[in-house]
């Protein structure tokens, strides 16, 4: 492609990578009409496929000594095309190395005798350092450099981790050629190789490379990530937090989630004195306990499974208890009146699709929703004596949400996401939200979102959000970011009482920072959030003191491992 | 300008190769994936309480709306 082939690499920067040159930036000549014939060109144009295999000669990275693809006639070859900044890469190098390159020298080759060799090549010329840890991280064993990703680009390559096969049984003393069995953006799992490793040819007879590395089990390796996260969340009348527990365990393509969350809501309930003439102050409290699993495999080379499902104990938000507290108050004792026990449970399945290859993932989930809640009460006025009817204590609501991921050049990622979903007695709310992560600068990183929301007869939301990320030393991030909230406020009828949220804005901003140390990750945020609600309507007046202005405090703190 | 808008569209929908698979450093850092890992986002499982729009759960659930319609 021409013009990808005009456009430099990108600027190296870090001045403490001697032994290689600064390379050119891309041209600044690109005009608008340029502009536009590149990006009709990059989304149009099939990555092209390459010849048969080509004959490389690449320096091995420790001592420098060069590895040619006929070293390994008569072999099975493995390239595992990698960058220590590719984070899929690392766990498709630790599995290859253990699921492939030991579990076939334990074998004395595949199934029929030929000896396999797993090739990792190094396409980053820059920060070795990371690199060396990459190394060490993954114990790969045969690591050699290919500058600038010539040979990956030869492939035709779309993105890394790129998978190569080369079937070398066919090649003895300079006679015949290599075969390429398979070749793929992504990694697969050590399953599928095995597959296309083990795929029946000409029998093996003493094998040409002798591997130094100890046998070791058959079973790929699972990768496990484990984390714990709380948030606080404070005004002088509320306190909120939230702890979660999170484990994960990927074995290949699949992937399993389980969550343990516990959240509590405290409040110093005040009645609004000159409307409300039974309340009393109090101190009210709930925990909230919630379980959710989710799951992800293969159903083809592109299409992955998706399905979650959990449930929850306890009031969902601070204002369901603020007004249960008022409604029993209320109406405790009277006849139609009965506690609240509010819990729920939800679960959705879905599909996703790698319909480009490293670059483009969709998205679709269907979901439903059940949900027990703290109801509101009027007062009956067909009754004799004094009665109250409850309003409608369970809800369902089934939803549909869509997404799209998509890489959008060297520097841009972005994630746009839609939704509709309906709750039993109300319109349909459609809901939206782009967002896109633009890498502008080598250790800078700009992080934009916003969405709306709608829903019949007159709700509508609306948010934009940004935050800067800046790593100020090696895996050590500071970060400052800010949000805009406004909406029109809930749906309400004409009844006399009404406990509708008005209108509402919210400003939030605050500052982050992240340390990724080895396997371990900490996170730690918070600043300021202000909410300032309209004007309160008369039939709403009892609430007055839950749907005024709040200055908060919002703190957030994280720890991860993967094992 | 409709047909670079249409590009961008077309972009943005349907997704586009980010050039050669080496050359994708920096769209691949951790800090530029919509990851769900929780030290790498900073998404607030809190704030919805305040913010009712982005509640996932349908308006009433979310509004508690007594008498809503």
């Amino acid at each position: 492609m021409p013009l990808m082939s005009a456009a430099a690499t990108h600027a190296a920067r870090w001045s403490e990578v001697g032994a290689f040159p600064r390379v050119g930036s891309i041209p600044r000549s690109a005009g608008g009409r340029r502009l536009s014939l590149t990006l009709t060109l990059l989304c149009l144009a099939a990555p092209a496929r390459a010849a048969p295999p080509p004959d490389f000669a690449l320096p091995r990275w420790d001592t420098g000594a060069t590895v040619r693809l006929d070293d390994f006639a008569g072999s099975i070859v493995v390239l595992d095309f990698f960058a220590y900044w590719c984070a899929p890469c690392e766990r498709s190098a630790r599995e290859l190395e253990t699921g492939i390159q030991r579990h076939y020298a334990a074998r004395r080759g595949n199934a029929r005798g030929r000896p396999v060799q797993v090739i990792s090549v190094n396409v980053e010329r820059a920060r070795p350092d990371l690199t060396a840890e990459f190394i060490r991280r993954t114990g790969a064993s045969l690591v050699v450099n290919d500058p600038d990703g010539a040979l990956l680009d030869r492939f035709g390559a779309e993105g890394i981790p790129y998978l190569v096969i080369l079937d070398g049984s066919g090649r003895k003393d300079g006679q015949g050629e290599f075969r390429i069995a398979y070749q793929r953006a992504g990694f697969e799992g050590v399953a599928r190789l095995r597959q296309i490793i083990d795929t029946p040819g000409p029998p093996g007879t003493a094998p040409a490379v002798q591997s130094a590395i100890d046998p070791a089990t058959s079973a790929a390796p699972a990768r496990q990530l484990g984390e714990a996260d709380t948030e606080f969340l404070w005004a002088s009348d509320i306190l909120l937090t939230e702890t979660t527990l999170h484990y994960r365990r990927e074995r290949g393509t699949t992937r399993w989630d389980g969550w343990f969350a516990h959240a509590s809501t405290d409040l110093d309930y005040e009645p609004y004195a000159p409307f409300d003439f039974l309340g009393e102050p109090a101190d009210v409290n709930d925990d909230r306990f919630a379980l959710r699993g989710a799951g992800r495999g293969p159903l083809s080379e592109d299409v992955a499974w998706l399905a979650a499902a959990g449930g929850y104990d306890g009031y969902r938000d601070y204002r369901s208890l603020w007004l249960d507290t008022y409604y029993e108050q209320q109406y405790q004792g009277v006849p139609g009146y009965a506690a609240a026990e509010p819990r729920g449970a939800n679960a959705h399945v879905g599909i996703r699709w790698e319909y480009l290859r490293a670059n483009g993932v969709f998205e679709a989930r269907a979901g439903y929703q059940f949900d027990q809640v703290a109801p509101g009460y009027i007062v009956d006025t067909n009754s004799p004596t004094l009665a109250v009817l409850r309003g409608r204590e369970f809800l369902h609501t089934p939803s549909l949400s869509l997404s799209t991921e998509n890489v959008l050049g060297r520097r841009v990622r972005t994630l746009q996401e839609f939704r509709v979903a309906r709750t039993s007695g109300r319109e349909s709310r459609f809901s939206g939200q782009s967002s896109l992560n633009w890498a502008f600068a080598e250790r800078w990183v700009a992080r934009l979102n916003a969405g709306a929301a709608h829903e019949e007869p007159r709700f509508t939301a609306w948010f934009a959000g940004a935050s800067v990320e800046w790593e100020i030393a090696r895996q050590i991030y500071v970060s400052l970011h800010g949000k805009y909230y406004a909406d029109s406020g809930e749906i309400e009828n004409s009844l006399f009482v009404n406990d509708a949220a008005p209108g509402v804005r919210t400003a939030h901003g605050g500052l982050g920072l992240r340390v990724v140390r080895g396997a371990w990750a900490f996170k730690l945020a918070g600043g300021p959030f202000f909410s300032r609600y309209d004007p309160i309507a008369l039939g709403s007046r009892p609430f007055t003191n839950l749907y005024r202005d709040r200055n908060w405090g919002l703190a957030q703190c994280a720890l991860s491992r993967q094992f | 300008m409709s047909r670079l808008l249409a590009a961008v569209a077309l972009a943005l929908l349907a997704g586009c190769a980010g050039g050669p698979g080496g050359q994708q450093r920096l769209v691949w850092q951790p800090n530029m994936l919509f990851a769900d890992e929780s030290p790498f986002t900073y998404a607030s499982r809190l704030l919805p309480q305040v913010e009712p729009g982005l509640a996932f759960t349908g308006g009433a659930q979310a509004s508690t709306c007594s008498a809503c319609r």
